[in-house]
């Protein structure tokens, strides 16, 4: 379990997050939303020790990260961020077996069986498997991305942070993300993902998380999460007669 | 490609035994080869295994050097444009080894020559990382590296106002151009260990620098110990750069071009850039060096001159070709 106690956090001299606390169990397949600033991307941060917390505390399986190592934190949790560098045009295979440099450091082509078998099982997950061979840069933008899906499932962590995975997809490789995810979840992973795509969350998320201004204002089943009054009140649409949302 | 590698490496041993065989005294290819075999007479022999052999080593040495340091700080600050040279790096080791040569420093001992540059170029990747901050854009690294250079340079001259044995301008010419002539067994012994514990250093960071492709928090997040990469690296690229500022004074430029020409041949990944970026930088001062001792002329180029000559065009065709690709 991944546990925040009342964490705060401060990017400069902005507050982004006020003691926020929710926890993350296995078998989690939680959606978190929030308006833009909301703070989303400073909690998956902090969830995933990057970024240390001002006050409060991080918790996995009781541990406190802020006291673990990289490797034992890379054993653990595995976080996809929302910007996304990649300095030098390596090969989509040796991208996606970063993912499991916890566990082994060496490249795809120097890698044994049973950690390709791994990666592999990754890049097919995540719809990459035909990108194998090519150099990164020559990609396009949601091939980019679903590369760096495939190196964060190559991970053997049990909790997977995902911050926007979806922002480069066409609708069937969002649709195909959603469904490997929820995979994963049934398999006993705890999967975060943060998403601007309320939709997804609702159709897809068993458990939404909301943000608002560095406050979590709910958090429970999405179906209750997401109730009209609090889009209203939080992003300023409600649902439309087409079924769809409208500004207020 | 995997045979780069093992064609390097023969690459290299051939033109190191070609460099030892060829020179400016008028010594037949035979009695070059006999001589450096250990047979006929002593003279050849002398100059074979005295001067030349020594002179050989110290231009593919100081080459490997600097590749190698430069392709750990490419990886490091993800940056195809970073270099010993081009970062002040060798400006800074040069200052340190002026200060210990004028200011007696030197007197206690040859290693003092050495240490000092090492210590220079330490101080100067820590000015680096701590001014530009170590996810510095292309443009600020540049620039920080232009003023480290200017102020190293300035420091030098001031070292050598100040100094209390009357300096001339040739010794700080001497220095700022690089050059491996009469070279001795003696200064590679300082050297070479240095050199070798910077790749030791460096061979340690390779995984961490490939998981750097991914920018500091995706590397941190898959379990990359960045402390500890920036620590090998820094230390690594001192003793390799500040080494060879010692045996050889500054040369620019190999360790941009190295790395950046055999990164194609390994797939882009910064650690297998490693090795081969080496060997070729021994290859490529060791044929400049070559080629300013058979010129005709009466006055020998200097080495740093000769690597600049052809390092500098091929610096700006790479940053020319990244303005290009990025926008």
């Amino acid at each position: 379990m991944i546990a925040a106690e009342t964490v705060s956090m401060r990017l400069g001299t902005r507050a982004v997050l006020k003691n926020v606390s929710l926890s993350l169990q296995p078998g989690d397949f939680a959606g978190l939303a929030g308006p833009n600033g909301a703070g989303k991307s400073s909690l998956l941060r902090g969830l995933a020790g990057l970024v240390p917390v001002e006050s409060g505390r991080v918790e996995i399986d009781g541990f406190d990260i802020a006291g673990m190592t990289p490797g034992e934190r890379a054993k653990r949790i595995a976080w996809l961020g929302q910007s996304r560098p990649v300095a030098w045009d390596m090969l989509v295979e040796d991208i996606a077996a970063l993912g499991r440099y916890g566990v082994s450091a060496a490249s795809y082509s120097r890698s044994l069986a049973p950690q390709k078998a791994a990666i592999d099982l990754a890049l097919a997950k995540a719809g990459a498997s035909d990108l194998c061979g090519r150099s990164f840069k020559a990609l396009s933008g949601g091939e980019q991305a679903r590369v760096h899906i495939a190196r964060l499932l190559a991970s053997p962590a049990p909790y997977l942070l995902l911050d926007e995975p979806c922002a480069a997809l066409d609708i069937v490789h969002q649709l195909n993300l959603m469904a490997t995810l929820r995979d994963e979840a049934a398999t006993g992973r705890g999967v975060l993902i943060v998403l601007h795509d309320l939709a997804l969350i609702a159709r897809h998320c068993r458990r939404a998380i909301l943000l608002n201004n560095g406050h979590l204002v709910a958090d429970g089943p999405t179906a209750s999460v997401l109730d009209g009054l609090r889009l209203a009140s939080i992003f300023g649409v409600k649902r439309a007669p087409d079924g769809g949302l409208e500004r207020v | 490609m995997r045979a780069l590698t093992p064609v390097l490496f023969a690459a290299a041993l051939v033109l190191v035994l070609v460099s030892a065989l060829v020179g400016s005294a008028a010594i037949g290819l035979s009695d070059a080869a006999s001589a450096l075999a250990g047979q006929g007479p002593e003279g050849p022999r002398l100059i074979v295994w005295e001067i030349r052999l020594p002179r050989a080593l110290a231009a593919f040495g100081t080459g490997a050097a600097l590749g190698l340091a430069g392709a750990a700080l490419q990886g490091l600050l993800q940056n195809p444009l970073a270099e010993p040279g081009v970062l002040g790096v060798s400006a800074f080791a040069s200052l340190g080894a002026v200060i210990a040569i004028y200011f007696g420093f030197a007197a206690a001992g040859s290693f003092a020559v050495p240490v000092a540059a090492i210590a220079g170029a330490a101080i100067a990747v820590g000015l680096l990382l701590l001014a530009a901050g170590s996810r510095a854009g292309t443009v600020t690294l540049i620039l920080v590296g232009i003023g480290l250079s200017s102020f190293a340079g300035a420091l030098m001259s001031l070292a050598l106002n100040l100094a209390p044995n009357p300096a001339s301008l040739a010794d700080l010419v001497n220095w700022m151009l690089g050059s491996v002539a009469n070279r001795s067994w003696a200064d590679l012994a300082f050297s070479a260990p240095a050199w070798l514990l910077g790749a030791a250093a460096i061979a340690a960071a390779g995984p961490g620098l490939r998981a750097l492709t991914l920018g500091e928090e995706a590397a941190s997040s898959v379990g990359a110990d960045l402390k500890r990469v920036r620590g090998l690296v820094i230390a690594g690229t001192s003793l390799l750069a500040g080494a060879s500022v010692a045996i050889a004074g500054t040369i620019g430029f190999v360790g941009i071009v190295a790395p950046h020409l055999v990164r194609p041949f390994v797939g882009h990944d910064p650690q297998r850039t490693l090795l081969p970026a080496a060997l070729l930088g021994g290859i490529m001062l060791t044929v400049a060096d070559l080629v300013i001792r058979v010129l005709p002329v009466d006055t020998e180029l200097k080495l740093g001159v000769a690597a600049a000559l052809i390092g500098a065009p091929l610096f700006i065709w790479i940053a020319a070709g990244r303005g290009k690709a990025m926008t």
